[in-house]
């Protein structure tokens, strides 16, 4: 019965994409707001198997965590794009974290400042990696992407599912709109015949949905973003951070595989 | 220990006999009995232990002596109703006994000369403990919580204790010599009641909370003193003997009852305020009788110069507001809690009241600059009144030790201090690199200082006035520095600086004495850590000046070197190696005529079993070298004093670990 009714509302959802998917003006300029959702809760349950220390102090410090945060830790970011390029931006938080045990969790921050060329592939990232700041310039992350048929409307949007594995292990789901003719998307994350509004990574709890799309003529001198920091590229930074995380241990994987993100 | 867990019922069982210092259960056991349920994290992330237990992790046994303990305990909790209800209980049962030989030398420096005076203390204490607590908590709706927390405990204590003193003067001409023994029996009886209940308002951050308390002791004791003092003149002709024989029963009970309203309002997104009121109520009565022999072991001659009997009431209203204010990487934080205290004391016997009033002022303030997560400056103050005990007001006369007699003072007014702390610490996550510095002083107005008045026989009055002429000082300073290097295969080495120095004052014989000391030393460390081990060495020397203005030629200085070392590693077929090793070195000065050195080798060699590990075998050599003497050196106003004592030295130890999460055996030591 409830599988019935579950076939029945997709189906229904499906419809309504599909008469709405009518009537499109393609959009190529404009502004998307998107907001990361991390499940702290889950996250810092898994955190705390991974560091080994499935003890009393921190399900005490967990616990703690728990009644005094929301179950969804958010931060909010924009996408500039026009003229075959893409601006990802980060907002800064208003009150910096003052609970000391979880909030600097890697998961939870937003590290990157992204300058894509979708004409060339290349993009330009001003990454944050602890107290350094790096400035990477490289080929854009060639994604392996599988449309599927799977519709949802985000911001007013029809989109479609597409899935994929990155960096060996971590799959992927965007949905994309072919109603923004640019093949851009939050965080280093583009390559679909059309603009990413939604993306989720199932296995690490993090969500980015758009929450708005402006479509509005955009300038050259919108699409920056922050240019200080030590030029690398990809391999280079590989390298640093091999080294740095030598003694790490289990934890160093997480930090390695966000940061490379 | 024993443990087993269905669903979120859990049951545990432990056993513990040691005498190695080892006093029921450590952080890590009684975490694992389910136990710790005296740990809180606050809001902001800071760790709170609080209630800590006679029994557990090193308990009342402070290194001096040699200890026996025994203790066990039984642990239920359970969460039913959807998690919504909880409850933790406890009972624990142990036994304590400390056998101790101390010998202590005292130079006091008085300004007509100095007494050098030699003691020792041969003790023996015993101590049955059992306790019980329970801890219910219910989340009545999504909103509001509310937790009971109940505790009672009985102690009974037995204590014995021969103590001997000679005291010479500077020219080695006899003063005074004393013998005193003591025995005691000792029946306590504590009950706590706490209950919180905490609710969030519909506004984001706006909520309040009511906490009542109820705390209620009595201690029943009744022993035996006796003691001989005999007092000579310059030519070593006994002038006097003063023989005291008496019973002493005492009897205190003490019953606070207290209750705490905090509210906390959001005024704006960036600013925030905590208001509280408090009112508490606190009777004490205390009688204690002394008894003279009207014939040998025939105690039934009250003694009115040492006996009273208090009655003594204290009512507190305490109103508080502290301000928040969080933009960006800024938080500042202002306000001040101010107690109203009314004190109402009577004296039975001779129908003496004595009533005080005092406020008391507690405010804050500090300011940080988070740069970022690795990155913070933050300096802040605060203020505290002192309020002098009642015993400095009005001490209940006692003699117990002959020759150290306490007296009050009814004129004391409360001090106040003042304290500063400025901090700054960055650190490099990739590079390992950590800076670290930090400095703080503190100055208190009126304070309460001792005035002791030694007579010619060597006597000692205790009294406590203010120091108004002068203003203690007390500084505190760290620097550290510390990398990774590459070179040296990723260890991390550091430099750290640290310096204290203080100048604080008391009055002897009504002369005003300034004792200066100033600590400094730099110090090397290097460390390492990875999943095969760990290594941390460290190696500094130390200066130590301490100098008492009434006798400056006979002072304490000079370079003392402290070492410390730990190493774990990882061998194959799961056997792991740990050695801690610490050396100290005490330089002689004109005050202590001899160094001291001490240089301490523990080592452990684990092999564990089976996949999980839940089976080991261990072996461990404490004090390899048979060096550890009880030994500490210390400055008291006038006072230059030296104890050293028996503690446990060397020992070998076989140990069976075994684990077991449904049930299981006991943990043997050896």
């Amino acid at each position: 019965m409830k599988n019935l009714k579950y076939i029945i509302s997709i189906f229904l959802l499906t419809v309504t994409f599909a008469v709405n998917a009518q009537n499109t003006r393609f959009v190529t300029q404009g502004t998307i707001e998107y907001e990361k959702r991390v499940n702290a809760y889950a996250l810092i349950k898994e955190q705390i198997k991974i560091w080994g220390n499935d003890d009393s102090f921190y399900a005490k410090a967990y616990e703690n965590y728990q009644k005094n945060n929301p179950k969804f830790k958010t931060a909010k970011s924009k996408l500039v794009f026009g003229n075959e390029t893409t601006a990802f931006i980060p907002e800064q938080e208003a009150i910096a974290p003052t609970n000391n045990w979880f909030p600097d969790l890697i998961q939870f921050q937003q590290a990157n400042s992204i300058l894509t060329n979708l004409k060339t592939g290349t993009s330009a990232t001003q990454k944050k990696v602890y107290d350094e700041t790096y400035m990477v310039n490289d080929s854009t992350r060639k994604i392996n992407w599988k449309i599927t048929d799977e519709f949802r409307t985000i911001a007013g949007y029809n989109c479609r599912r597409a899935n994929a594995l990155v960096m060996d292990s971590v799959y992927v789901v965007a949905f994309y709109t072919e109603e923004i003719a640019l093949s851009g998307g939050p965080e280093s994350f583009s390559g679909l015949p059309g603009m990413i509004l939604g993306l989720a990574l199932p296995h690490e709890h993090v969500t980015w949905f758009a929450t708005s799309v402006t479509d509005m003529p955009i300038g050259q001198d919108k699409l920056k973003i922050p240019t200080k920091g030590k030029p690398v590229s990809n391999k280079q930074l590989y390298d640093i951070l091999k080294s740095a995380l030598k003694n790490w241990g289990k934890s160093a994987y997480q930090t390695f595989k966000w940061t490379m993100m | 220990m024993i443990n087993k867990f269905k669903n979120k019922e859990k049951i545990a069982a432990y056993f513990t006999s040691s005498n190695t210092g080892k006093t029921g259960l450590g952080w890590d056991d009684a975490g694992r009995f389910g136990a710790a349920g005296n740990m809180e994290i606050t809001d902001d992330g800071m760790i709170m232990i609080t209630g800590s237990d006679d029994l557990d992790g090193g308990g009342s046994y402070w290194g001096e002596g040699i200890p026996k303990a025994n203790s066990g305990g039984l642990h239920y909790e359970n969460k039913w109703n959807g998690d919504k209800e909880s409850i933790n209980t406890n009972y624990k049962a142990g036994g304590l006994n400390v056998k101790t030989n101390k010998n202590t030398l005292n130079q006091n420096n008085l300004p007509t000369g100095i007494i050098n005076t030699n003691s020792d203390n041969i003790s023996e204490s015993d101590m049955f403990r059992q306790k019980i607590d329970a801890t219910y908590n219910i989340k009545l709706d999504t909103s509001s919580n509310l937790k009971v927390v109940v505790d009672g405990t009985l102690k009974n204590t037995e204590n014995e204790s021969n103590f001997s003193s000679t005291a010479v003067r500077g020219n080695n001409s006899l003063l005074n010599t004393s013998e005193r023994s003591t025995s005691n029996k000792g029946k306590q009886q504590l009950f706590n009641l706490n209950a919180l209940y905490t609710r969030k308002l519909k506004k984001p951050g706006r909520n309040y909370s009511l906490n009542l308390t109820n705390a209620y002791s009595n201690n029943n004791s009744d022993g035996l003193l006796q003691s001989n003092n005999n007092f000579y003149d310059e030519n070593g002709v006994s002038t006097r003997n003063e023989v005291i024989d008496q019973l002493k029963e005492n009897d205190i009970t003490t019953n606070r009852l207290s209750t705490n309203f905090t509210f906390t309002e959001p005024v704006s997104k960036f600013f925030s305020l905590v208001a509280n009121y408090g009112l508490s109520l606190t009777s004490n009565n205390s009688h204690r009788r002394a008894f003279d022999a009207s014939a040998p072991n025939v105690y039934d001659q009250l003694n009115p110069e040492f006996s009273n009997h208090f009655e003594a009431d204290q009512l507190i209203n305490q109103v508080g507001a502290v301000f928040s204010y969080k933009k960006g990487k800024t938080v500042i934080n202002f306000g001040t809690k101010t107690s109203f205290i009314n004190f109402d004391q009577t004296e039975l016997y001779s129908n003496q009241k004595f009533n005080r009033n005092f406020t008391n002022w507690l405010p804050q303030a500090s300011y940080q600059y988070k740069f970022s997560a690795q990155k913070s400056f933050r300096i802040n103050y605060n203020g505290s009144t002192t309020q002098p005990t009642v015993s400095q007001l009005q001490p209940v006369r006692i003699n117990d030790d002959p020759l150290n007699i306490p007296e009050g003072n009814p004129l004391l007014k409360p001090a106040y201090n003042n304290r500063f702390n400025v901090n700054y610490n960055t650190y490099k996550v990739l590079t390992n690199q950590n800076f670290y510095v930090s400095a703080s002083a503190s100055f208190t107005q009126d304070q309460i200082v001792s005035n002791n008045t030694t007579d010619s026989e060597g006597r000692t009055i205790f009294k406590s006035v203010n120091l108004e002429s002068k203003i203690p000082i007390n500084l505190n300073g760290y620097l550290g520095f510390s990398r990774k290097l590459n070179f040296l295969g990723g260890v991390s080495a550091g430099l750290n600086l640290n310096a204290s120095a203080s100048k604080f004052f008391n009055y002897v014989n009504n002369e005003l004495n300034a004792t200066t000391s100033l600590n400094t030393g730099p110090s090397i460390n290097f460390n390492k850590y990875d999943e095969k081990g760990q290594f941390y060495l460290s190696f500094g020397p130390q200066y130590t000046s301490q100098e008492a203005s009434l006798q400056k030629q006979i002072n304490n200085k000079g370079w003392g070197y402290q070492g410390y070392l730990d190493l774990q590693r990882k061998l194959p077929k799961k056997i792991a190696i740990n050695v801690t090793s610490q050396y100290n070195y005490q330089p002689s000065s004109a005050a202590f005529d001899n160094s001291f050195e001490q240089l301490l080798i523990n080592a452990t060699l684990t092999k564990a079993f089976f996949k999980e590990e839940k089976f080991k075998v261990a072996l461990s050599a404490n004090d390899i070298l048979n060096q550890n003497r009880g030994f500490r050196r210390s400055a008291n106003g006038n006072s230059i004093i030296q104890t050293s004592y028996n503690n446990i030295s060397r020992y070998f130890m076989f140990s069976l670990i075994w684990d077991f999460n449904k049930m299981g055996g006991a943990p043997q030591t050896n």
